[in-house]
C-alpha cells in the first residue's frame, strides 16, 4: 500500500482534524484479537519468512505446492514474478501444475508448518535442507508422527520431493513427478467411486491402471480426468472380474486363469503379482502392497443382499452403485453384478456418476464475485459491540459539506442542498475533449449554441487550492496513483482533475491563435467582462469554446485590460482580460447542486473569501495604469 | 509497480499480490514476503476475498471478530471503494469488529475516508498508536 500512502500523504493533514483517537492506549478487545486470532498466523508466517531466508527456492516450492484453495491456483501462474531465475519458475511452475493435476489438497496446510521447520531441522541434524529427511526429522520434532508417517503424507511427498529436486539441480517437473506418482495415485483413486471398498488385489489393480495413465502424459488436470476415468473402468472390471468368478467364469481378466472357478485360497498371490506385472509399467512405485491376502475376506456363504432384503437396512453400496432388488437380481440389467466382497448384487448408478464426473470437470471454482455495498441495516449483537470512539452516522451531505467548508464557505448559506453527494469535478471534460484552437477560433466567429450559461472570473494566482475538494468520496486518495497514468482517456480525466486541484500548477496552451485574436478584437459589440460577476444571464448563452469546459484565458492585456475578445451567444459581445478563467455553466450548476443562481453564490463567497485572504477586502483592487508608476 | 485501474483491468490474486508487495514498505523482501502471504492465506479460518484489485486477508476469530489486511494493487480511489464493498462482505461473513495494523500512517486516512460515508449505519473506528510505533485500527461494522 506504499503507493496509496504516497498519493495520501499529500492530504493527511487535511483530515488530521478527524483523527478520532490516537493515543498510547492499547484496547483490550484488540488485544485479545491480535492474541487469539492473528499470532497463530505470525508464526506460521514466521516460520515461513525464516525458511525462505535459509532455503528461499526449497521453501517457496514447498509453499506454491501446499496451496489449498483453487482459487490461489493463479498465484502459481506468476510465480514468475518472485526474484528467482528461471529454475525456480519452473519448479514453482511444475510444482503446483502436479498440485493441480494430483489433487493434493487435504492436510497441506498442517504440512506447510511441518515443511519449512524443515530449514531448522537440517541445521539441527545436519540434513540436507529441503530434503524429505529434514521434513521428517521436523515432523517428528512437531509430533506429527514417525518418520514413516511424514513418507506417507501425501503433500509432503510431493513438496520435499520437489523442493529437493530443485536443489539437487534435476528437472523439477521430473523430480516431481517421480517424488510424487505415487502420492498422486493415492489422491486420484480417493475419487473413484467405491475404490475403499476393493480387495486389496483389486486396489493394486486399479492402482497400476491410474498410475500409468499419470505417468503418461504432463501433468494436468485433464490427466487426472483420464486417471479418473481409467481407474474407475478398471474398478469395474474387478467387479466383474470377481463376479464372474463367483457365477462360474472361468477366466479372470488379461488372461490370468483364476483356476476354473473363484478359489481363495489357492494361488491368490501369485494371481495378483501376475496381475501386477502385467497392468505396471517397470518402474512405476505404486501406493500400497499388492497385499493378495484380502482375497481371502470373500465371503459368499449366505443369502445375497438385495434391495428389497432386510440386510439392506445396514448395507451401504459404494458410491456409483446401487443395490439391486431381487426381481432386478433375475432379470440381470445390464451392468449388474455380484459383488462378492460384499455379497450383494449391485449396478452402477449412473446418476451418482455422472453428476461426479460433472463435478470433476468442473475444475476449480473462481471466487471474484464482488459484493455489491449495501446500506441494509444487519443486526449486532450488544455485547459484541467494541468500544468506538467515534461513530458514525451515514450522512451523505457530509463531503458535500466538508466541500464547502474547506473553501470557507457556511453549507447552510445554500440552499437546496441534496441528499446525494456529487462529485463537482466529475463532468469537467479531459484534455483532449477540450476545444481545438480552431474549434476555439471558429466559436468566436461563427453561429453559437444555445445553452446557458453563466461565467464567472477568478484570480489565476490566488492561492486558492482545490485540494480539499478532493476529500469527497475520498478522491484525494487517488490522485496522485491516478496522475501518473496517462495512457487511457479515464486516466486523462484523472490527471486533467489533477490540474484542475493543483491550480496553480496547471499550465495550458494559449487557447486563441493570434489572427483569430485580432479579427474578434475589430468586433465593435465587445463588452467589458473584466469585473468579474455573471455575465447576462437572462439572456443566456455561450462564451464560445470556453463553455465547453474550463479554461484559463491567456491572451494581451494585462488581467484587468479585457483585451480577449468573447461573445455570448455570438450575439452580445464580451470582453476578457488576460488570466481570467471561465468556469463552464455545468461546473457552475454542479456548484449548487442544479441551481445556477446557487452556484453563482458559492463562487461569489469563494470570490470574497479568495480576495478578502489576499487583501483583507472582498472587492477587487482598483484597476491602475502601470506606466503611471514606472520610474521615467 | 504501478497500480492498476480495475476498472480497465482485473488483476489475478498473484498479481495483486505481487505489486502490492513490491509497493509495500516491508521490512522483507518480495521474494520472501510472497511465500509468506502464500502461507497466511492458506492458514485455516482464513478467508481471502478480491474486491476490485484488492485482496482482502481475514483471519476469523470469535464472536465475530477478526484481524485482516488488505493488499492493494489498485488505483487508490478505486482502493477506498473496495474497501467499502469488503466491510459489507465482512459483516455478511457474521464479522461485528475487524482489527488491523499498518506502519505507514497515512494509511489511516483511508478509514477516514470511508468514514465520510460509512455502508453501514452505526459503524465506527477507533484508531491506536502502537508503541511499536505503528497504528492500528478497531473497526466496528455497525448494524
Amino acid at each position: 500500500m506504499g503507493a496509496v500512502a504516497d498519493a495520501v500523504s499529500s492530504v493527511g493533514d487535511a483530515v488530521s482534524d478527524v483523527v478520532s483517537s490516537v493515543g498510547d492506549v492499547v484496547s483490550d478487545v484488540g488485544n485479545a484479537v491480535v492474541t487469539q486470532v492473528v499470532e497463530p498466523v505470525v508464526k506460521a508466517v514466521d516460520n515461513t519468512i525464516k525458511a525462505v531466508e535459509a532455503d528461499p527456492i526449497g521453501a517457496a516450492a514447498k509453499i506454491t505446492v501446499a496451496i489449498v484453495a483453487p482459487e490461489f491456483l493463479p498465484l502459481v501462474s506468476a510465480a514468475d514474478t518472485i526474484a528467482h531465475g528461471g529454475s525456480l519458475e519452473d519448479g514453482l511452475k511444475a510444482a503446483a501444475t502436479t498440485y493441480v493435476a494430483q489433487g493434493v489438497a487435504q492436510g497441506v496446510s498442517n504440512y506447510v508448518n511441518t515443511g519449512v521447520d524443515s530449514a531448522a531441522a537440517a541445521n539441527t541434524y545436519g540434513t540436507d535442507i529441503g530434503s524429505q529427511q529434514s521434513s521428517m526429522l521436523a515432523a517428528q520434532e512437531a509430533g506429527m508422527g514417525t518418520a514413516g508417517d511424514v513418507a506417507g503424507n501425501i503433500a509432503g511427498k510431493i513438496a520435499g520431493g520437489t523442493a529437493a529436486g530443485i536443489i539437487r539441480g534435476q528437472d523439477p517437473l521430473v523430480a516431481l513427478t517421480n517424488s510424487g506418482i505415487s502420492a498422486g495415485t493415492a489422491a486420484v483413486t480417493d475419487q473413484i467411486p467405491g475404490f475403499e471398498n476393493l480387495s486389496s488385489g483389486q486396489k493394486a489393480a486399479v492402482n497400476a491402471t491410474v498410475a500409468a495413465t499419470l505417468m503418461g502424459g504432463d501433468p494436468s488436470q485433464a490427466l487426472v480426468n483420464a486417471a479418473i476415468n481409467a481407474g474407475i473402468g478398471e474398478a469395474k472390471a474387478q467387479y466383474k472380474s470377481a463376479q464372474m468368478s463367483e457365477v462360474g467364469g472361468t477366466r479372470g481378466p488379461d488372461n490370468i486363469d483364476v483356476g476354473g472357478g473363484f478359489n481363495p485360497a489357492a494361488g491368490s498371490i501369485s494371481s495378483t503379482n501376475e496381475l501386477a506385472e502385467q497392468v505396471i509399467p517397470k518402474g512405476v512405485q505404486v501406493a500400497g502392497p499388492l497385499d493378495a491376502a484380502s482375497l481371502n475376506r470373500v465371503d459368499v456363504s449366505g443369502a445375497p443382499i438385495y434391495a428389497d432384503s432386510p440386510a439392506a437396512k445396514e448395507y451401504k453400496p459404494p458410491f456409483g452403485y446401487r443395490l439391486l432388488s431381487s426381481t432386478e437380481a433375475d432379470n440381470k440389467p445390464a451392468g449388474s453384478f455380484y459383488d462378492p466382497t460384499t455379497n450383494a448384487w449391485l449396478a452402477p448408478d449412473n446418476e451418482a456418476v455422472s453428476g461426479l464426473q460433472q463435478e470433476l470437470m468442473k475444475g476449480p471454482e473462481t471466487k471474484t464475485e464482488e459484493t455489491k455495498a449495501e446500506t441494509t441495516a444487519i443486526p449486532i449483537k450488544p455485547n459484541e459491540v467494541p468500544i468506538v470512539d467515534t461513530e458514525f452516522t451515514p450522512n451523505l451531505k457530509t463531503s458535500q459539506e466538508d466541500f464547502l467548508a474547506s473553501i470557507g464557505i457556511d453549507p447552510n448559506s445554500v440552499s437546496n442542498m441534496p441528499a446525494q453527494q456529487t462529485d463537482p469535478l466529475a463532468d469537467i471534460l479531459p484534455v483532449t475533449q477540450q476545444p481545438t484552437l480552431a474549434e476555439l477560433s471558429k466559436s468566436l466567429t461563427s453561429t453559437p449554441t444555445s445553452t446557458p450559461v453563466a461565467s464567472v472570473k477568478v484570480p489565476t494566482s490566488s492561492g486558492f487550492n482545490f485540494g480539499n475538494a478532493a476529500l469527497i468520496g475520498g478522491a484525494a486518495l487517488g490522485l496522485g496513483a491516478l496522475a501518473s497514468d496517462s495512457s487511457s482517456p479515464a486516466a486523462q480525466t484523472a490527471a486533467y482533475r489533477q490540474q484542475v486541484l493543483n491550480w496553480n500548477a496547471r499550465q495550458v496552451q494559449p487557447p486563441i491563435d493570434g489572427a483569430a485574436q485580432g479579427q474578434a478584437m475589430l468586433d465593435p459589440r465587445f463588452v467589458s467582462a473584466a469585473h468579474g460577476g455573471l455575465m447576462s444571464l437572462a439572456g443566456g448563452g455561450t462564451l464560445g469554446g470556453y463553455s465547453d469546459g474550463g479554461r484559463l484565458l491567456k491572451g494581451p492585456g494585462d488581467g484587468m485590460s479585457d483585451n480577449i475578445p468573447a461573445s455570448i451567444s455570438n450575439k452580445q459581445p464580451a470582453r476578457l482580460a488576460d488570466g481570467e478563467f471561465v468556469i463552464p455553466a455545468d461546473v457552475v450548476s454542479h456548484l449548487g447542486n442544479g441551481s445556477t443562481d446557487a452556484g453563482a453564490k458559492v463562487l461569489y463567497k469563494m470570490m470574497d473569501q479568495v480576495r478578502r485572504a489576499r487583501t483583507g477586502n472582498p472587492k477587487q483592487g482598483k484597476q491602475i495604469k502601470p506606466q503611471k508608476f514606472i520610474p521615467k | 509497480m504501478a497500480m492498476v485501474d480495475s476498472r480497465e483491468k482485473k488483476l489475478n490474486i498473484a498479481d495483486i499480490a505481487n505489486i502490492a508487495l513490491e509497493s509495500t514498505r516491508s521490512q522483507h523482501s518480495p521474494k520472501i514476503a510472497f511465500p509468506a502471504i502464500l502461507t497466511e492465506m492458506s492458514q485455516p479460518n482464513t478467508d481471502v476475498k478480491q474486491m476490485g484489485n484488492t485482496v482482502f486477508i481475514l483471519h476469523k476469530g470469535d464472536n465475530g471478530q477478526g484481524f485482516f489486511k488488505a493488499l492493494n494493487a489498485d488505483k487508490a480511489r478505486n482502493f477506498v471503494e473496495n474497501s467499502r464493498q469488503y466491510v459489507v462482505y465482512a459483516k455478511k461473513l457474521g464479522m461485528n469488529m475487524l482489527v488491523t495494523e499498518f506502519e505507514d500512517p497515512a494509511i489511516s486516512t483511508l478509514f477516514h475516508a470511508i468514514s465520510k460515508n460509512p455502508p453501514m449505519p452505526g459503524m465506527g473506528f477507533k484508531e491506536y498508536k502502537l508503541k511499536s510505533g505503528g497504528r492500528r485500527i478497531v473497526l466496528n461494522l455497525g448494524q
